[in-house]
């Protein structure tokens, strides 16, 4: 025990040892730097007194520290030794926001005053600090330059800083820290321009600068723009330079600060500024012109600038190409002399000096060609089209120019109204359409929903496109959405049928509108409004292949009969345009056009349609109230139900009532065979509900809603229920695969399940092997068996052989 | 040197390579002839939408007359669709008369740029 004692002893001397020569190396004494207590940078520590030279701040054993109250230490003169900054009867403060105050003392060199000198944001000093010895100390000149790691205090906030205080700026997760100059642009012939940052919500102040070192650049709040001049304190590149014709590519730099005065890395942007006006100069004109001749010139500009044109009181554009060459063809002129001026604008928006052009035009008559010539113009007319290009000139002759009178025409006066203003206002302003407003009267849930959303005008239909919207059912419409709970006894929330509905209710449904409901009359369906590309309301409905669908209608005046289709629009369910929600229902209905019946030309013209089903509706209790029961059809596909009523006022014509009604095929079991899926026959599917006051998950009773539940598959290996709102899930068993237990999901209005589902065998392996594995197993198997023969044969032999 | 079997293969060889070449040229010649037609397509439109957005910019929504800067560069504009039709009936609305003819113009004009845009 004695030794391990020892040891430990002799152990902790040495780290203790270890330590103190370290600390000793470093500064004599351990200083702690950061931003509350800081120490002088390694690098930046170098001040110049006028009279004394150099002064070195964080020279080794002076212990230089800034804390929010003080400047201690000592820093050293290389002639005049050491200066306290903390002398007893005096000493240097600081007011926590960096400026600092009071007199430091060297035994050489005196007081010294540092009284304007700051420590900025960055922790560099600035300033000067003065004394009658030393001169003037600056701290922030050519080559010197005074750094601390300390910060003011309102940089750092109160209390404990945050983990934060001491990271860079965070760019935006997508976008690094940039800069753009006009928006990206690449040239600008204005030095004022606009600057537009990407940086991240941590930055909160920003440093820019035309020059890489930020010379004179001070940090200010950070705006994500910013109006800057780039030529800002650089002056003298932008006055003395001489910039070329296409312009001068200027940089602007920028740091990023956190609130704790981190900066990010310098980023920066160039852009060219051009401000230098064109100059236009025609070199290539006649002395005189015929009158029976283009008057063509040519001339160089900056590469892609514009020229105005004027003469003969007309104007004209013409373009300097690429290479800045000029070619314009201004057609024929009259005799005599016509003045013709020519204002250059390079592509940045520079207009140059007009220039003016005094072009002759002679009236001497073109001189006849001799006969031979003649000809021989002709034949190169002639032979144009058929000479390869590379044999043609080389630049062809322009166009003549287009021009614009002087004045303008009548009708670019700006003094007519071009536009019909009162069509368009009457457009505009138009109400929403009429079957549109009879919907909003005959359900007030649509009504609140359109002046939420903003939808007054026939303008605004438009916004439907973005909203779905569910129309109420006929059980809420009748006045019957709260459940009635019996006690002790939940029931599950469903439509009533229309046998149980009171006179009251059914006066309250509307009229004109066919609703549907399934599972025996108890699930109201879900019915959506749709925008036809035509700007049409329609309203749809989704059902499940075979399964049973009353549909209910109210007629407004006394009917004679009521008539029904059923219609296959297409086997190809077409995308509809948009949905829209009205609010969150206990159930829905199908819903055919609003008012939305529209009046009917007789006969009905079904030429261009498939007429699966007629039927009529029926009034037995003669409550006005109409119903008729089908059933959707066995093929998937999207339908149409017209419903036509004919009144007994002969004199009213009938009117139509129309509903897109799209069916889904049923669910079905299947497993997957490669490729391929084979339908599983004899699954027992069982769909469970979510029993909310149990909070237990129970078998759906089916037969209340006039279905079955669990389903057993047949050959086909389908399965569908028609359910109302509830939460579900699914399970399926069958001989010789594993029980399937699907997740859970929810049926928000009246819908079918009909999701497909997939088994997984017991016995995968069996599907591996079939009669070719077999072969090929029983040919491997006898080649190994007559290897084995030979082998045992030539065993025997070599054994005979020895004997 | 070679017999006359080796020329014979080296021969078939050969045309095959030639055959297969040139079908792979027949395709590619189609596809940039279908690349070319969409190609011109896209600029007509382009041009047809530049004289439109010129003709909403600087007309339609203009409260004093047009200048001659918008003029040439609306007069450039629609030739550059190389459209007689269009032309036509710009000039029938820059040589409207009237007030009401303009507006009649106006339609017409509207009406016939949105028809030459190809999709």
């Amino acid at each position: 025990m004695a030794f391990f004692s020892e040891k430990r002893k002799i152990f902790l001397f040495f780290i203790l040892f270890f330590l103190i020569i370290a600390g000793l190396a470093n500064s004599s004494v351990f200083v702690f730097a950061s931003i509350t207590n800081g120490t002088i940078d390694s690098t930046y520590k170098y001040a110049w007194a006028d009279e004394i030279g150099w002064i070195n701040f964080g020279a080794s054993g002076g212990s230089v520290q800034i804390t929010d109250s003080a400047f201690t230490g000592y820093a050293w003169s290389e002639n005049y030794g050491w200066i306290n900054l903390n002398p007893s009867t005096s000493g240097v403060a600081n007011n926590g926001e960096g400026t600092l105050s009071g007199y430091a003392w060297g035994e050489n060199v005196g007081w010294i005053n540092f009284s304007g000198v700051t420590i900025n944001s960055e922790g560099q000093f600035t300033g000067a600090a003065t004394g009658d010895v030393v001169g003037t100390i600056n701290f922030n000149c050519s080559g010197c330059e005074v750094k601390t790691d300390w910060r003011p205090v309102s940089l750092r906030g109160g209390g404990g800083l945050p983990s934060g205080a001491y990271s860079a700026p965070v760019s935006l997760p997508l976008f690094p820290f940039s800069i753009l100059i006009n928006n990206g642009a690449t040239v600008t012939n204005s030095q004022i321009v606009t600057l537009g940052f990407n940086a991240g919500e941590d930055v909160k102040r920003i440093a820019i600068s035309n020059a890489a070192d930020f010379k004179d650049a001070v940090q200010e709040d950070y705006q994500p723009t910013k109006k800057w001049d780039l030529c800002g304190k650089q002056e003298e590149i932008c006055k003395n330079i001489v910039f070329p014709q296409t312009g001068l590519s200027l940089r602007v730099y920028v740091k990023l600060y956190t609130q704790y005065g981190q900066a990010s890395e310098i980023i920066s942007s160039s852009i060219v500024l051009d401000n230098q006006a064109p100059v236009v100069e025609i070199t290539g004109i006649k002395p005189s012109y015929r009158t029976d001749e283009d008057i063509i010139l040519s001339g160089n500009c900056e590469p892609n600038s514009t020229i105005t044109l004027y003469w003969a009181g007309k104007y004209g554009l013409s373009y300097a190409d690429a290479q800045g060459k000029l070619r314009v063809n201004l057609g024929k002129l009259s005799s005599g002399t016509h003045q013709l001026r020519l204002t250059p604008e390079d592509a940045v928006g520079n207009i140059g000096e007009t220039i003016i052009i005094n072009l002759t035009i002679g009236t001497a008559p073109t001189p006849l060609l001799p006969s031979a010539l003649r000809a021989i113009d002709r034949l190169k007319t002639v032979f144009k089209p058929f000479i390869p290009k590379i044999f043609q000139p080389a630049t062809p002759e322009p166009k003549i120019i287009v021009t614009v009178p002087e004045k303008a025409p009548l009708s670019l006066k700006g003094e007519w109204e071009i536009l019909f203003q009162k069509q368009l206002e009457a457009f505009v302003l138009e109400p929403l359409p009429t079957e549109i407003r009879a919907l909003v009267q005959k359900f007030p849930q649509l009504e609140r929903t359109f002046e939420k959303v903003g939808i007054a005008k026939i303008t605004d239909v438009n916004k439907l496109k973005d909203v779905k919207i569910t129309l109420p059912g006929l059980t809420e419409v009748a006045g019957f959405s709260e459940m009635e709970i019996e006690s002790g006894k939940f029931i599950l929330p469903k439509g009533i049928s229309i046998a149980r509905l009171t006179a009251q209710a059914k006066a309250k449904i509307p009229t004109e509108i066919v609703f549907a409901k399934g599972g025996g009359g108890l699930i109201d369906y879900n019915i959506t409004l749709s925008l036809t590309e035509q700007g049409k309301l329609e309203q749809v409905i989704t059902t499940i292949v075979g399964h049973s669908l009353e549909l209910v209608v109210k007629p407004d005046k006394p009917v004679e009969k009521i008539k029904g289709y059923l219609v296959f629009k297409s086997k190809k369910i077409e995308s509809i345009s948009s949905n829209f929600s009205l609010e969150s229902l206990t159930a829905s209905l199908i819903f055919s056009d609003p008012n939305l019946a529209q009046p009917q030309d007789t006969p009905l013209e079904f030429e261009n349609k498939l007429v699966l089903v007629d039927f009529e509706y029926t009034d037995p209790d003669k409550d006005g109230v109409y119903t008729a029961n089908i059933t959707t059809p066995m093929v998937d596909g999207e339908y149409e139900i017209i419903t036509v009523m004919y009144y007994e006022d002969k004199t009213e014509g009938p009117k139509a009532i129309r509903m897109i009604t799209v069916v889904d095929p049923e669910g079905y079991v299947y497993e997957k065979n490669g490729g391929k899926e084979t339908r599983i026959n004899g699954a027992i599917v069982s769909l469970y509900w979510l029993n909310t006051e149990t909070k237990q998950y129970e078998l759906w009773p089916a037969k209340e809603y006039s279905q079955e539940n669990p389903q057993i598959t047949d050959i086909r290996g389908i399965y569908s229920f028609l359910v109302p709102e509830g939460d579900y899930y699914l399970t399926v068993i069958a001989p010789g695969y594993f029980v399937y237990e699907g997740k859970l999901f929810q049926v928000k209005e009246g819908s079918g399940v009909h999701i497909n589902i997939e088994l997984k065998t017991k016995y995968w392996w069996l599907k591996i092997i079939d009669w070719k594995i077999i072969v090929i197993i029983a040919v491997v198997s006898l080649l190994i068996f007559n290897f084995y023969l030979d082998i045992k044969r030539n065993k025997i032999k070599i054994s005979k052989g020895y004997k | 040197m070679f017999n006359q079997r080796t020329i014979t293969i080296a021969a078939i060889v050969f045309i095959v390579g030639i055959l297969l070449i040139a079908s792979q040229c027949y395709v590619f010649w189609q596809k940039l002839k279908t690349a070319e037609s969409l190609l011109q397509t896209c600029q007509h439109n382009e041009e047809v939408l530049d004289f439109t957005k010129l003709f909403i910019g600087k007309v339609l929504m203009a409260e004093t007359d047009v200048s001659f800067e918008d003029r040439l560069k609306l007069e450039n504009a629609v030739r550059d669709i190389s459209s007689q039709e269009i032309f036509s009936q710009w000039q029938k609305f820059t040589e409207s008369k009237t007030e009401v003819q303009a507006q009649e113009e106006v339609k017409n004009l509207l009406e016939l740029l949105v028809s030459k845009i190809s999709y």
